[in-house]
């Protein structure tokens, strides 16, 4: 078993095969080279650690991808329908796991809430995008012109 | 806070949009702009076909397996992650930023890909692919599969040389017309990086001698495949036809393109042997002694995959039809090549022998993990030889085979393999004086196939899958996806090709696919006449026209080809 400390101090103790799912959490047990040792994660809150170790609950059997094997084909695979439901979350939640997921390095979670991202990012226009994910708009009107005119060349579907 | 996310999650967000959306998403602030612009770069495909699956006709299926019916998309646009250039406006845009050399974006692309022409004349289209080719120092894969006249001269002329190091893929046809232009690739060119070539079509076998020249310069090359997309049997080069119609009036031709290419290697590699993982030829003629020439620049232990397509012997003496005598081709290639675990074989011997089974056979010992194989079959051409040629008494002996006994050969040999096969296609024709037609296995005869356990991926005729029983593919627990091709004709159940018929057509075969499921749950694609796309996971079915083919070879075929390889 792992202890793993979140932000806000709870600990949350898990499966070695649950926590390894996180080569960060990986490769920092392997450093230290003792089965229950404690992790601390300072970079991500309670609510969201729990959150994220529940997909690692569930996706600890799934086949290991090295690295150097991802293709850009896998990228079509769809969202399995598990990981559609885990995804309904706010926006801001979809959000922390996504930088839990890049910070902990847990590649499977990141392809998916960056999936889960793009498909909310569909056929909207750019006002649309701003207000519905809040972008503060830092163009000026000549910049926004310009990376308008440099490619519209591919604003095709 | 999805504008304040770190530069590389934002770019991996970018990567899954489709290119309209990522275009939307770079108007939105700086920083988003700065993501998302290089995805729009990364890939250029040139391509005016609409390339979907019409969702029109879709319809949706529930077996004991998949309960739930699922509200149907049709797949996403085919060409993820590529960026697409539809037609003539689009294409000058892009240009114009590409040439536009303060932002940079010319440092982006990577992959240059071209199949139809947008709407412009092919002067003005080459005239922008001309101004766009040198621009792009860092390209590293160019596929060319649209109008040959431009692709050559443009490359030639427009000094390819700055991305030349770079590019590691190269796929282009070349025309009859253009062999001046191949010529001064070959002096001019050079491509040190080069891992992946491709020629497709071509139609002069000379044109073989300057990229045998061209390659010997190209050290690291790990794929070659060389197609002419042109039928070559027996029967057609050598067979009883008019001269006017026979392929083989040139020297050249009948010389064959596979021995050009080996002789303009040699000559200019000095002894350094190709180390190519993919070998591919299609659309030659070759002599036994082209084996050994193979043997020559090939080192054959680095060799995996091997497709030999289109291919008959030429004689010893030109003017005779006799096939030569001793040892053939593929006689002095069995267990030459002993870590190829791929094949694509369609060999045309017209029943004078039959070297293929024992060909087959002869991969047995480590066993064949894909086989694609046509059986080849004639009784025209039993009838011309007996006419015309004196036949030897060993020779007699092989044209009187039957088709049955064809069939029984090629599958038993197919079954040495068994244990290791996981992947199968068959295809099966009668030739004949202008072309082959498909022709029935016997479904008992067919049925060999369930001793292949390890079986994840089936294509055959529809009609000998719909003659058969069933129940012969219940043993194969890893089945993943059938590809059941039409032999041309009409359409096996339904009337015509109106859009009604299609839809009793596809009732009909759902029916079909529900009865094959009960039997088979491992079964997660059905492919049908290249039209009918059963999806058995989620219970969706697309249909028809547009997209079948191309979307069940990228997603089906070539994924579960990237996750075995």
């Amino acid at each position: 078993m792992v202890k793993l400390i979140s932000s806000d101090g709870e600990q949350f103790e898990v499966e070695r095969n649950v926590a390894e799912q996180s080569i960060l959490i990986k490769n920092v047990i392997a450093d230290i080279g003792d089965d229950t040792t404690e992790v601390p994660v300072p970079n991500v809150a309670s609510s969201v650690l729990k959150k994220v170790l529940e997909w690692c609950e569930y996706h600890k059997d799934d086949p290991v991808v090295a690295e150097d094997e991802i293709n850009p084909r896998s990228r079509n695979i769809e969202i399995g329908e598990w990981d559609t439901k885990f995804m309904q979350v706010d926006q801001e939640m979809l959000f922390e796991i996504i930088l839990a997921a890049n910070y902990l390095d847990i590649r499977n979670l990141l392809e998916i809430g960056c999936k889960t991202v793009a498909g909310m990012i569909k056929r909207k226009s750019p006002e649309e995008l701003r207000r519905i994910f809040n972008i503060p708009n830092d163009f000026t009107p000549e910049e926004e012109a310009q990376i308008r005119r440099e490619n519209e060349w591919a604003e095709d579907r | 806070m999805l504008a304040i996310l770190p530069l590389e999650v934002q770019e991996l967000i970018a990567e899954y949009c489709q290119q309209a959306d990522a275009f939307r998403l770079a108007l939105t602030c700086r920083r988003l702009a700065r993501a998302s612009v290089p995805r729009l770069y990364k890939a250029i495909v040139i391509d005016s076909r609409e390339s979907y699956i019409d969702s029109a006709e879709i319809g949706h299926i529930t077996s004991k397996h998949t309960d739930k019916t699922v509200e149907c998309n049709g797949p996403e646009t085919l060409h993820s992650l590529k960026t697409v250039v539809r037609n003539a406006l689009a294409l000058k845009r892009c240009v114009r930023s590409l040439k536009n050399t303060d932002n940079g974006m010319y440092t982006l692309v990577r992959h240059l890909e071209c199949y139809k022409l947008p709407d412009m004349t092919s002067h003005e289209f080459k005239k922008h692919m001309s101004a766009m080719i040198p621009l792009l120092p860092k390209l590293q894969s160019l596929v060319w599969k649209c109008s040959p006249q431009v692709s050559l001269p443009l490359m030639v002329t427009c000094n390819i040389g700055q991305c030349m190091n770079s590019l590691t893929t190269i796929s282009l046809e070349i025309p009859e017309s253009l062999e001046a232009c191949l010529d001064a690739m070959a002096s001019k060119l050079e491509f040190p990086n080069l891992l992946h070539f491709e020629l497709r079509s071509f139609t002069n076998p000379e044109n073989l001698t300057t990229v045998g020249r061209l390659l010997a310069r190209s050290p690291k090359l790990a794929t070659l495949n060389l197609g002419r997309d042109m039928v070559v049997s027996r029967c057609l080069c050598f067979g009883n036809m008019t001269s006017s119609t026979r392929i083989h009036d040139h020297e050249s031709q009948r010389k064959g393109a596979l021995e050009n290419f080996i002789n303009a290697y040699r000559d200019s590699a000095a002894g350094k042997k190709l180390e190519l993982c993919k070998f591919g030829i299609d659309g030659s003629v070759v002599h036994p002694k082209d084996a050994d020439g193979l043997m020559d620049i090939l080192v054959l232990d680095a060799l995996k995959s091997l497709s030999l397509v289109n291919i008959c012997e030429r004689p010893d003496d030109p003017d005779s039809l006799e096939i030569p005598r001793g040892a053939s081709f593929l006689d002095k290639m069995a267990g030459k090549t002993p870590n190829v675990t791929s094949l694509h074989i369609d060999w045309s011997e017209s029943g004078l022998r039959d070297t293929v089974p024992a060909y087959i056979a002869s991969f047995a010992q480590h066993g064949l993990e894909s086989l694609n194989v046509k059986i080849r079959w004639t009784e025209y051409r039993i009838r011309a030889q007996k006419d015309e040629v004196h036949v030897t008494q060993s020779q007699d002996a092989a044209i009187t085979v039957s088709w049955e006994q064809t069939c029984r050969a090629y599958l038993s040999a197919i079954d040495e393999n068994a244990s290791s096969l996981r992947k199968l296609s068959l295809e099966s024709a009668e030739e004949s004086r202008f072309a082959d037609r498909a022709k029935i296995i016997p479904a008992d005869i067919l049925a060999c196939i369930k001793q292949c356990r390890k079986l994840e991926g089936l294509r055959v005729l529809l009609k000998a899958m719909l003659l058969s029983d069933p129940s012969m593919l219940k043993d194969l627990h890893r089945l993943h996806y059938l590809d059941l091709f039409s032999d041309g004709g009409p359409s096996f159940l339904g009337q015509g090709s109106f859009v009604g018929d299609k839809r009793q057509d596809w009732l009909r075969y759902r029916h079909f696919v529900c009865d094959l499921l009960d039997n088979q749950p491992s079964l997660s694609f059905i492919k049908i006449e290249s039209a009918y796309l059963f999806d058995l996971r989620s219970g969706d079915t697309w249909g028809v026209i547009g997209g079948a083919d191309k979307w069940f070879a990228d997603q089906v075929i070539d994924s579960w080809d990237t996750v075995t390889t």
